[in-house]
C-alpha cells in the first residue's frame, strides 16, 4: 500500500503526464482543424490569409489563445465569408467563444453536433444558415444564432442548455409551441423569440425562470391570453410581444413588475381596460398598447407613472378626455392617442407644461373646442398633429415659439380665421395641412425674407382662401428648388420611437403616407377661390413632385417655364379658367405619370412625345378646342406650330403605301427614258440599222 | 426564403433596444413587420361557419400578401437596374406596397398600374418578376440604357396598354409571348439591338394601335393583318434585314431569321 507520499507522487506524475499527453495532441491538431475549416469556406477579402503551417497559430487573424496556446476565441465578424461551417471548429478542445456573425455561411449545422465543454459563447447570427436549430451543451451561457433561416419547431431538448444566460433565436422561419421544457434553463435572462412564425400560447411554465429580464417575443402567431403567471417574473425589464394574435385582457398582475422599464404590446387582440396596475410601474419608461381593442377610459392614475417618456395608446377604441393631470408627467417625450374616441378640450397646459414635449399626436378623435392658446417659449414640439378632429377657433400666435416644429397636421376640423403668417419664420417646418378647415382670407406676401425655409409639403386644399396664388411665398419656396437625390441613403421624417405620417392627395386619390420621405415635396391648393395667374416662378421648384391648383378660379395661361418642373410626377389644374395652348415645354416632365387639365378653357395641339404618349382623354376633357392625341380630334396645318407625334413619322399614313409603290413606278420610268434616250440617239446617228431609221424617215446631218 | 420580404436591419421604431442588451456583438438592429399591414388585416368574427370564416380570413390575408409581392418583384427589378441618379432611392422593400414609392403609381386598391422610369440614366437589365404586375397598364422605361433582353414573362402583363422600352440597348428577340397582351395599344421598342422576326402573334392583338420597332436588326418580313395594315411602314424602317411586307398566301417567309 502505498503511503500519502507515494500517493501524490503517482497524482502528480499523471497529471503531468496528462498534461504533456495534452499538450502533444496541441498545435498539429488544432492545425489541422482549424485548416478543415478553411477549406469549406469562400473568403473573397483574404481575411485568412495568413491561417498557414507558416504562421503561429495563435496569431492568426481572428484567433486568440489562452495561456496555454490553445484555441480559445474564434472571430469572424462581418467579413463576407461564405460556405458551410465546417463542424471541426467546434472540435477545438478548449475552445470558449466562436463568433462568426453577419457572414453569409450557409448550410446546416449538424445535428449530432457535441460541444466542446468549454463552449461558452456561440454567436452564428446574420447568416444564411438552414436547418434545424443546433443542440445545445451544458456550459453554453450564450447562444445567438439570430438572423437565419433556421426552421422547424424550437426543440424541446433547448432545455437541456440549463446554464443558458442568452438564448436568441429571432428572425428565422421557425414554426410550432414553445416547448415548456425551456423553463428548465433557469439561469436565462434574455430570451427573444420574435420575427418567426411560432404559434399557441405562451407557456406558463415561463414564470418558472426567475432570472428572466427581458422576453422578446414579438412578430410571431402567438395566440391566447397573456398568462397571468408570467407577471410573477419581477426581474422582467423589457417584455415585448407586439405584432402576435394574443386576446383577452392585460392580466392585472402586470403591478408586480416593478422593475420593468419597456413594455410593448402593440399590434394585438387585447381587449378590456387598461388595468390600474399599470400605473404603478414607477420605472416605466416606455409604454405602447397601441393597435389592440383597449376600451374605457385613460385614468388620472396615469399620473403615478413619473418616469415615463413615451406613451402610444393609439389605435384603441379608448373614450372619455385625457386626464387634466396628465401635464404632471413632465419626463413624457411622446405623447400618441391618435385613432381612439376621446373627446373633450385639448388641456391648454400640454401647449406649456414642458419642454421635453417632442410629438404630440391626437388625430382622429372627438376633441372640440379652440387649440390651446399658449405654446411655452422654449416650446420643443416637433410634430404637432390634429388631424381629424372637431376643433374650432383660430390658431394661436404662439405657436411661433416653436421653433423646432418640423410637422403641423390640423386639416380636417373647423378651424377658421386667415392664414397663420406667424407660421413663416419657423425654421424647421417642412409639413404644413392645413386641409378641409375653414381657414379664409388672402396670402399676404410676406415681409419676411425667407419665408418656410424648409417647406416641403404644403396642404391648403379645401378651404375658402381668396385672392392670387402668394407668388412672394412661391418663389421663396428654397426645400422644394434643390432637394438632391444624391444624398446617401433613404430617410424618413421620425422622432424617438416614432414615424411622421401624412394622408395627401396623390395622382387623383387621397393616400397614406406611413413614413415621409425626406424628399418627398407636394404643394396642395385645390379647392379654394384663388384667382389670377399661376405665376412663372413656379417653374423654379425644380424639386416639386406634385402639384395640384385644381379647383380654384385661376385664368392665365399654364406658365412654360413649367417645363422646368423635372420631377413632377403629378399635376392636377383642372377645373379652373386657364387658357392658351398646353406648352410643349410640359413633355420635359418625363416622371409625369398623372395629368388633369380638363375643365378648363384651353386651345391648340396637345403636346405629344415621351410622357404625352402615355396620358388618356380623361386628362383634356371640357375644354374648348384642344386637339390631337389622345383626343379624336385631330389638329389642323393651319400654320400653328405643332410638334409631330412620335409614331406618326408622316402626315398621312395611307400615303406612305402609295409612295412605295410609285418610287418602284418612277424608277422604272426613268430608267426606261434614260435607256431609250441612248439607244435613239446612237440609232439616228449611225444610221443603223437602216430600217429603223426609214421607218422614221429622219435625216440625220 | 428571402429576408427582405419581411425583416431587414435598419433602425425603424422598434421594441428592442440594444443598450439594454449587453451583448459582445451585435452589428445591426432588426425591423419589425410593417405595423400598418397588420393592423389593416383583421379577420372577420368567428360567428360564420368556419369554413365562411376560414376563407374570408384567406381572402383579408391575400391582399396584404399580394400588394407584398408586387413591391418585392418592383424591389428585384430595382436590384438588377445600376442607379447613378438615385431615382430607386424611394423603392424601399419594407414598406407595406410600393405606393408611396417615387415613380410608382397605384389604382385605389394598392395594385401597381404604372412604372414611370423614362429618362432616368438607368443601366443593367430587366426581370422576369416584372410579369407579376398583373394590373400594371404603363411600363415607360425608354431613353435608359437598359441591356439584355425582354423577359418572355412580360406577355403576363394582361392589364398593359403601354410597352415603352425604346431607346435602350435591348438586345435578343421580340418575344412572341407579347402576342397574349390583349390590353396593348402602344409597343415601342425602336432603337435598341433587337433581333430576329416580328412575332406574328402580335397581330392577334385588335386593340393595338402605335407599333414602333425602327431602328432594330430585325430580319424576316413586316405582318400586313389585323392591327399591322393601319401601322405605317415607317415604324419599320432602318432595319436592314428587314425584308418589307409579308406576301400573303405564299408557300414560306422568315427564312433565315430566327
Amino acid at each position: 500500500m502505498l503511503n500519502k507520499r507515494a500517493k501524490a507522487h503517482l497524482l502528480l506524475f499523471m497529471f503531468m503526464f496528462l498534461l504533456i499527453l495534452n499538450f502533444s495532441l496541441s498545435q498539429g491538431d488544432e492545425l489541422k482543424l482549424l485548416l478543415s475549416f478553411k477549406s469549406s469556406i469562400n473568403d473573397p477579402s483574404s481575411f485568412l490569409s495568413n491561417w498557414n503551417s507558416s504562421t503561429p497559430l495563435c496569431l492568426w487573424h481572428g484567433i486568440s489563445c489562452n495561456n496555454f496556446s490553445r484555441v480559445k476565441v474564434i472571430e469572424l465578424i462581418e467579413k463576407n465569408i461564405s460556405g458551410i461551417i465546417s463542424s471541426s471548429i467546434f472540435h477545438l478542445p478548449e475552445i470558449e467563444s466562436i463568433n462568426l456573425s453577419t457572414n453569409r455561411f450557409s448550410g446546416e449545422i449538424p445535428s449530432d453536433l457535441v460541444f466542446s465543454v468549454f463552449l461558452r459563447y456561440l454567436n452564428l447570427s446574420n447568416n444564411h444558415l438552414t436547418g434545424g436549430v443546433p443542440n445545445c451543451s451544458i456550459s453554453l451561457e450564450i447562444l445567438d444564432i439570430g438572423n437565419n433561416l433556421f426552421s422547424g419547431n424550437i426543440p424541446p431538448q433547448i432545455g437541456v442548455c440549463s446554464n443558458l444566460k442568452e438564448l436568441h433565436l429571432e428572425g428565422n422561419n421557425l414554426v410550432g409551441r414553445i416547448p415548456s421544457s425551456i423553463s428548465n434553463i433557469s439561469s436565462l435572462q434574455i430570451l427573444t423569440l420574435a420575427c418567426n412564425e411560432l404559434i399557441g400560447q405562451i407557456p406558463h411554465a415561463l414564470s418558472k425562470m426567475k432570472s428572466l429580464k427581458w422576453i422578446y417575443f414579438g412578430h410571431n402567431n402567438l395566440s391566447g391570453a397573456i398568462p397571468r403567471e408570467l407577471f410573477n417574473l419581477v426581474s422582467l425589464n423589457h417584455l415585448d410581444l407586439v405584432d402576435n394574435n394574443l386576446s383577452g385582457q392585460i392580466p392585472s398582475s402586470l403591478g408586480n413588475l416593478t422593475n420593468l422599464q419597456y413594455l410593448f404590446l402593440y399590434e394585438n387582440k387585447l381587449t378590456g381596460l387598461l388595468p390600474r396596475s399599470i400605473f404603478g410601474l414607477k420605472k416605466l419608461v416606455e409604454l405602447d398598447l397601441s393597435y389592440n381593442h383597449l376600451s374605457g377610459e385613460i385614468p388620472e392614475l396615469i399620473i403615478e407613472l413619473k418616469s415615463l417618456e413615451i406613451l402610444h395608446l393609439s389605435s384603441n377604441n379608448l373614450t372619455g378626455e385625457i386626464p387634466s393631470l396628465i401635464c404632471k408627467i413632465s419626463s413624457i417625450e411622446v405623447l400618441n392617442l391618435a385613432d381612439n374616441n376621446l373627446s373633450g378640450t385639448i388641456s391648454p397646459c400640454l401647449g406649456n407644461f414642458s419642454n421635453r414635449l417632442s410629438i404630440l399626436d391626437l388625430q382622429s378623435n372627438s376633441f372640440h373646442g379652440t387649440i390651446l392658446e399658449t405654446f411655452r417659449e422654449d416650446c420643443g414640439l416637433r410634430n404637432i398633429n390634429f388631424n381629424g378632429n372637431k376643433l374650432e377657433g383660430s390658431l394661436p400666435r404662439s405657436l411661433a415659439n416653436c421653433k423646432n416644429l418640423e410637422m403641423m397636421d390640423v386639416g380636417d376640423n373647423k378651424i377658421n380665421g386667415t392664414f397663420p403668417y406667424w407660421l413663416y419664420t419657423l425654421p424647421e417646418l417642412q409639413v404644413l395641412v392645413l386641409r378641409s378647415n375653414k381657414l379664409h382670407g388672402v396670402l399676404q406676401s410676406s415681409k419676411i425674407i425667407h419665408p418656410f425655409p424648409k417647406l416641403r409639403i404644403l396642404d391648403l386644399s379645401n378651404n375658402d382662401f381668396t385672392g392670387p396664388l402668394p407668388k412672394g411665398i412661391i418663389k421663396n419656396l428654397k426645400a422644394m428648388m434643390n432637394l438632391s437625390e444624391q444624398q446617401s441613403s433613404l430617410q424618413y421624417m421620425q422622432g424617438r420611437y416614432y414615424y411622421y405620417h401624412v394622408n395627401l392627395t396623390v395622382k387623383g386619390f387621397y393616400s397614406e403616407f406611413p413614413e415621409i420621405s425626406k424628399t418627398l415635396t407636394s404643394i396642395d391648393l385645390s379647392n379654394n377661390n384663388f384667382h389670377g395667374e399661376i405665376p412663372s416662378v413656379i417653374g423654379k421648384l425644380r424639386s416639386l413632385r406634385g402639384l395640384n391648383l385644381s379647383h380654384n378660379s385661376l385664368g392665365s395661361q399654364i406658365p412654360t417655364s413649367m417645363g422646368n418642373l423635372t420631377s413632377l410626377e403629378w399635376l392636377d389644374l383642372s377645373s379652373n379658367k386657364l387658357t392658351g395652348q398646353i406648352p410643349n415645354e410640359l413633355t420635359d416632365m418625363t416622371f409625369l405619370a398623372f395629368l388633369n387639365v380638363s375643365h378648363n378653357r384651353l386651345t391648340g395641339p396637345i403636346p405629344q412625345g415621351k410622357q404625352f404618349s402615355t396620358l388618356e382623354n380623361g386628362s383634356y376633357e371640357g375644354n374648348l378646342a384642344l386637339c390631337g392625341f389622345p383626343l379624336s380630334k385631330a389638329c389642323n396645318n393651319d400654320g400653328r406650330k405643332q410638334s409631330s407625334p412620335s409614331f406618326l413619322k408622316e402626315a398621312d399614313d395611307s400615303e406612305s403605301k402609295i409612295s412605295f409603290g410609285w418610287k418602284i413606278v418612277l424608277m422604272g420610268y426613268g430608267c426606261g427614258l434614260i435607256f431609250g434616250a441612248v439607244i435613239g440617239y446612237v440609232t439616228f446617228r449611225n444610221g443603223e440599222p437602216k430600217w429603223f431609221v426609214t421607218l422614221f424617215r429622219v435625216k440625220y446631218h | 426564403m428571402d429576408h427582405i420580404s419581411w425583416m431587414v436591419p435598419n433602425n425603424k421604431r422598434n421594441g428592442l433596444h440594444k443598450d439594454q442588451i449587453n451583448k459582445a456583438s451585435r452589428q445591426e438592429d432588426w425591423v419589425e413587420k410593417d405595423r400598418a399591414a397588420a393592423a389593416k388585416t383583421s379577420p372577420p368574427p368567428m360567428a360564420a361557419p368556419i369554413w365562411i370564416w376560414a376563407f374570408s380570413v384567406s381572402l383579408t390575408v391575400v391582399p396584404f400578401v399580394l400588394g407584398n409581392s408586387e413591391g418585392d418583384a418592383l424591389y428585384t427589378l430595382r436590384r438588377s437596374l445600376t442607379d447613378p441618379d438615385n431615382v430607386l432611392q424611394s423603392w424601399d422593400p419594407t414598406l407595406v406596397n410600393p405606393c408611396t414609392w417615387f415613380h410608382i403609381t397605384c389604382n385605389q386598391d394598392n395594385r401597381v398600374t404604372r412604372v414611370d422610369l423614362g429618362n432616368s440614366n438607368l443601366s443593367g437589365h430587366l426581370v422576369s418578376e416584372l410579369g407579376k404586375l398583373e394590373h400594371l397598364q404603363y411600363l415607360e422605361l425608354y431613353k435608359n440604357n437598359i441591356e439584355g433582353t425582354i423577359p418572355t414573362e412580360l406577355g403576363n402583363l394582361k392589364s398593359l396598354i403601354s410597352l415603352d422600352l425604346y431607346n435602350n440597348n435591348i438586345s435578343g428577340t421580340i418575344p412572341p409571348s407579347l402576342g397574349k397582351l390583349k390590353s396593348l395599344v402602344f409597343l415601342r421598342l425602336n432603337d435598341n439591338w433587337l433581333t430576329g422576326p416580328i412575332p406574328r402573334e402580335l397581330a392577334g392583338i385588335s386593340s393595338l394601335k402605335v407599333v414602333d420597332v425602327s431602328n432594330n436588326d430585325l430580319c424576316g418580313t413586316i405582318p400586313t393583318s389585323g392591327p399591322f395594315e393601319h401601322i405605317p411602314l415607317n415604324n419599320f424602317e432602318r432595319n436592314p434585314r428587314l425584308e418589307g411586307p409579308e406576301l400573303l398566301g405564299l408557300a414560306s417567309y422568315d427564312t433565315n431569321c430566327s
